[in-house]
Parts: C-alpha cells; sequence; structure tokens
C-alpha cells in the first residue's frame, strides 16, 4: 500500500492538524508500515458477512426523546472566553 | 498510625481494621495520600483534596451503621474518568487544565457507596498506547523495574495498587488497556462486557470498544467494585439491560463443573519462553485437580488486531475532533486572532501528542472515500466473525485460558519509534473488545528477572461469573 506525503498532508488538513515536515515524513512511513499490516483482512472472503456496529448484537439503541433543557453553565465555564453566556470563537470570515 | 501497612491491602482487610477500630477511612486515606507524595514512578497525575473530607464523612456513615462494604474505601481513577471538581486531563496538554463538571455514572455509584477518591491516575493520551509513555505528564515507571514500562493505557492505575498507593484503582479497557498494565505490574484487572458498565463520563476512544473495569491486589475485590459498578444507566445508551450477575457468590461456585479451552492460536505466536511455561504449568495444575481442559481454534485470531488497528483509529479520528481548543480548554495555546480554521489546525498540533495525531491521520484516510468499503467496512465484517467464532467456542466451553501478553513488562523507549511492534502488544487482548466478550487477568508467576507473567481469563458477553469463579479457584490454588 502506498502511502503519499501528499496525502498525509491531505488528510491532516481535513482533521484540522498542522503537521511538520518531519511529522510529515514520520507518518508517511509509519501509515504505511500499519496500512501494510491491517491489510491481511483483504485476504478473507467477506463477501456475505453482515458488519456489526459493536460486539454486542441485542443492545436496543434507541434515540432518547427530545426534550429542552437549560443546558449547565457548569459545561461551558471552562470555555477560554465567555460572553453573555456564550463562547467567544475566533472569526470565521474575514472580512 | 504511623505504621500502618498498606502491603497489598483487600477490601475485607481494610473494612475488618475498622470494624476493629484498628485505623479509620480518615487515617487509611492520610496514609496513601503520604505514600502518593513520595511516590517515584509517576503514577498519579492529580490528588483529590477532598479525599480527607470524603474520608470523614465515610467514617460518621460507618459509625451510624449505614456504610457498605465498600464505604471508606479508597479508589485511585484512570484520568480519562470524570470526577466532579476535579482536573480531567485525559493524559492529555489539551486538557491540562480542564475541570470535570460532572461525575462518571461508575463515580457517582461508588461515592454513593462510601468510596474515597484519593486522585487521578497518569495513562497514555486518551488512553491511547500500551507502555504508558504517551501520556502528555511522562510515562509511569514499573514498581517492579523502573527502567521498564507499566504497559498501558491504564499504567497509572496498575502502578498505583502494585506500588500500594491505592488498595483498589479503576481503568479502561478499548483494546487491553486494563488487561495488558495489569499483567505487567502483577496485579488483576477485569474488562467486563461490552454494555456491562456504564461509559458515561469516560473520554470516548473508541465507543464501540471501550469499557470501564475494575483493578484490584485479589479476585475478591474486582467482584465488589463490578457489583456496585455495573447496571443500566440511561445516559449510556449502549448500556446493556442485562441481569447484574452476583458476583460474590460466584467466587464460590464449584470451578470443577467448568470446561475450559485452551484456543492454539494463542499458543502458537511469539511468545516468551518464561511466560508460554508458566502458562503450561498453570494448565498441567489446573488438570491435575480435576478441571476439564480442552484444546479449541479461534482461527480469526489473527485478523482481530488488524480489524482493531481500523476499527480503533476509525473512532479514535471521530472522537478526538471535539478538542477544538474551544469548549474543553486549550484556549491559551493559540492566538486568538488566528482565523478559525487555522485556530482548530495550532491548538490541535500543540495539545496533541504523537500517538494521537499518528491515529487521527489513519482514522481519517480509513474513513474517507474510497478506502471506507475497502477497509473500516471490512473490518465491521470481521468483527461479525469474531463474534460467531466466540459464540461458537463458548457452545463448547465456559472459559477460555490464554496468556495475557506475549512478552514481560519491556524497557522505556524500547517500542516507543515502532508503533506497529508496540500495537502487537494487545495482541492477546483486543479480541476480546471486538467481540464484546468478558475478560480478567490475574498474575501466576514471575520471569527469570522477576517480573510478573499474567494469565487472561475470557468468558462470553455477560457471564463475568464464570471469569470470578475460576479465577477465584486459580487465586487460591496458586496461594
Amino acid at each position: 500500500m502506498k502511502f503519499s506525503k501528499e496525502e498525509v498532508e491531505k488528510l491532516a488538513n481535513l482533521a484540522k492538524l498542522k503537521l511538520s515536515d518531519q511529522e510529515i515524513d514520520l507518518y508517511q512511513k509509519q501509515v504505511e508500515d500499519i496500512l501494510a499490516y491491517v491489510d491481511k483482512i483483504n485476504k478473507l472472503n467477506l463477501a456475505d458477512i453482515k458488519e456489526s456496529l459493536s460486539g454486542i448484537d441485542n443492545n436496543d439503541l434507541k434515540p432518547r426523546s427530545d426534550k429542552v433543557e437549560v443546558s449547565d453553565p457548569q459545561s461551558i465555564k471552562q470555555a477560554g472566553q465567555l460572553k453573555d453566556d456564550y463562547m467567544v470563537a475566533p472569526k470565521v470570515f474575514d472580512i | 498510625m504511623a505504621n500502618l501497612d498498606l502491603e497489598k491491602l483487600s477490601i475485607d482487610k481494610i473494612q475488618a481494621g475498622f470494624s476493629a477500630g484498628d485505623f479509620s477511612s480518615e487515617e487509611l486515606t492520610n496514609a496513601y495520600l503520604e505514600k502518593i507524595k513520595n511516590d517515584d514512578t509517576n503514577a498519579f497525575i492529580s490528588i483529590n483534596e477532598q479525599a480527607i473530607a470524603q474520608a470523614q464523612a465515610a467514617d460518621k456513615r460507618i459509625k451510624s451503621g449505614q456504610g457498605t462494604v465498600l464505604t471508606g474505601v479508597p479508589l485511585a481513577v484512570k484520568d480519562i474518568i470524570v470526577v466532579a471538581g476535579l482536573r480531567a486531563t485525559g493524559g492529555s496538554k489539551i486538557l491540562e487544565n480542564y475541570i470535570a463538571a460532572y461525575d462518571a455514572t461508575v463515580i457517582a455509584r461508588l461515592k454513593e457507596a462510601g468510596m474515597v477518591v484519593l486522585g487521578k491516575t497518569n495513562c497514555d493520551e486518551f488512553a491511547m498506547g500500551s507502555s504508558n509513555e504517551n501520556s502528555s505528564f511522562g510515562p509511569v515507571l514499573n514498581p517492579y523495574d523502573k527502567t521498564r514500562v507499566t504497559g498501558g493505557s491504564s499504567g497509572g492505575s496498575a502502578a498505583a495498587i502494585a506500588a500500594n498507593l491505592a488498595p483498589v484503582a479503576l481503568g479502561t479497557d478499548t483494546g487491553g488497556s486494563i488487561r495488558q498494565p495489569a499483567a505487567f505490574c502483577g496485579i488483576y484487572g477485569l474488562k467486563p462486557s461490552y454494555g456491562r458498565v456504564s461509559r458515561c463520563g469516560s473520554m470516548a476512544m473508541a465507543s464501540s470498544l471501550d469499557q470501564i473495569g475494575p483493578m484490584a491486589n485479589n479476585v475478591k475485590d474486582l467482584a465488589y467494585l463490578l457489583s456496585f459498578m455495573a447496571g443500566f444507566d440511561d445516559k449510556d445508551a449502549s448500556s446493556a439491560k442485562a441481569k447484574v450477575g452476583d458476583y460474590l457468590s460466584a467466587l464460590h461456585s464449584d470451578a470443577k463443573k467448568l470446561t475450559i479451552g485452551i484456543p492454539k492460536e494463542y499458543f502458537a505466536g511469539d511468545i516468551e519462553p518464561d511466560i508460554k511455561k508458566a502458562l503450561e504449568e498453570q494448565i498441567e495444575k489446573l488438570k491435575k485437580e480435576g478441571l476439564k481442559i480442552v484444546e479449541v481454534s479461534l482461527p480469526y485470531t489473527d485478523y482481530a488486531l488488524a480489524a482493531y488497528y481500523l476499527l480503533m483509529p476509525a473512532e479514535v479520528s471521530s472522537n478526538l475532533a471535539r478538542y477544538d481548543g474551544l469548549r474543553y480548554g486549550g484556549s491559551d495555546l493559540a492566538d486568538k486572532e488566528l482565523s478559525l480554521d487555522n485556530w482548530y489546525k495550532e491548538v490541535r498540533s500543540i495539545g496533541l501528542g504523537a500517538e494521537s495525531k499518528r491515529r487521527i491521520i489513519l482514522g481519517t484516510y480509513i474513513l474517507s472515500a474510497g478506502y471506507y468499503d475497502a477497509y473500516y467496512k471490512k473490518a465491521q465484517k470481521v468483527r461479525t466473525l469474531i463474534k460467531q467464532e466466540f459464540a461458537q467456542v463458548f457452545s463448547q466451553v465456559d472459559l477460555l485460558l490464554t496468556p495475557a501478553t506475549p512478552t514481560t513488562a519491556f524497557k522505556l523507549g524500547d517500542k516507543a519509534q515502532d508503533p506497529l511492534s508496540m500495537y502487537l502488544s494487545d495482541v492477546f487482548t483486543v479480541a476480546a473488545n471486538i467481540g464484546g466478550i468478558s475478560g480478567l487477568v490475574l498474575p501466576i508467576a514471575k520471569d527469570k528477572n522477576g517480573l510478573p507473567i499474567g494469565l487472561q481469563l475470557l468468558a462470553n458477553a455477560f457471564s463475568e461469573e464464570k471469569l470470578f469463579n475460576l479465577a477465584s479457584f486459580i487465586e487460591n490454588l496458586n496461594k
């Protein structure tokens, strides 16, 4: 499995990571090694096998019903900067 | 109370000490806190300033006759699990100053039972590692040999118990993170079945695999803790409604009625000779006791680790997206004048460690268009095969007996530069997470260097009673 530097850069950009040239070189090599290892699953004939989302089959995962709740002020207290109980984020657009 | 002996304390001994008036919870808690202050293994990231107050409250409760078996018993908590008002770093610089706003469900339950939280233990960043070297707060040193790793990712909890800094602890296990450090540090660790214990309040690494579990000095203490931790929680949709077993009675069930399977694939690969020998001797001892032991085969074992290193990073890349420097702290890591996009990149690049970045890159790749079908979907199918294989084998045997790890504790730095060889140290533990089944590791011997050797027992999902039954039998047999 070939895994290019450009691919690492593209993925880092998608995942919102800034990588140094050294990190790009390192991850390119390491991820390539890992992909070569995990590629062994392609030896299996999986055509008729169903996918499993977890180890347990009988979990009746149901969404909870929606309800309006006032959020606990504690939960956003850790945000770096608050203004009128809203979090302040860096600007999204350059105007 | 200066000479309070903390060596391998059990919950029964602690309660006997309380009843006899030999020591109070406050005195015991103080003794542990003193020992933690002088700890040279780096097992703890932070201490609970409220521990003494909690212990005093526990003493009152014991006096009033309203206590449980856990009241007044000190507990160390892996820093992945949130405790209200305490720093919760997840072993990461990005959460260095984050203070948890609520108690994880397990913490709420154990606090209600009267436990005293000593502090938060060191771990690999967001529970990602097999050596504890990925912690932003430095590696934990193995109490048996401080030039060696504790294993990971619950290395701090394992070291805390091995170094007598806590009698019991909580860890989390996504691919072996309770069982592998338990083996390396010569203690007992349980990974419950997926859904047995609520994950609410455990920082998510790979949500379909993560479980919280207890770590201790003996089998009975694991049973005590699980009795209080287990059970459905409406805050975790993946927690199971299955009935919580009578784990304490299970300790005394007739182990000779159990059939034990030895999966040949677990003994075929590279295992250190001392480990192989210790396991073989243990199996002989059990046979002599009249236990029924048969060889079984799990042909997909070899694919479990490969599937794990596809499923896990995929889930990691999604779960770690929440650490953006805005909601959970880390905002001081970058200049607010940057645009939002550059801000995220800056904060995450400084705040996240190398292993996190590696898994995010890998996971983003696995989930990206064109590769999703080739990797992620196939890994989900391999999960089905592994589940089917376990279902089939557990229709023939009650338990599986395997080595916990292919090696004993390795040297610090030995595998740090080679992620793939590090990943291979999880080779015997990951299948249990993928299959959703339960597993328990207990120490059975030492190698030629005096390092602990762990034995792993695996049982079907929601069959923890069988683990306790056989583990307790082996523990007594080896005494």
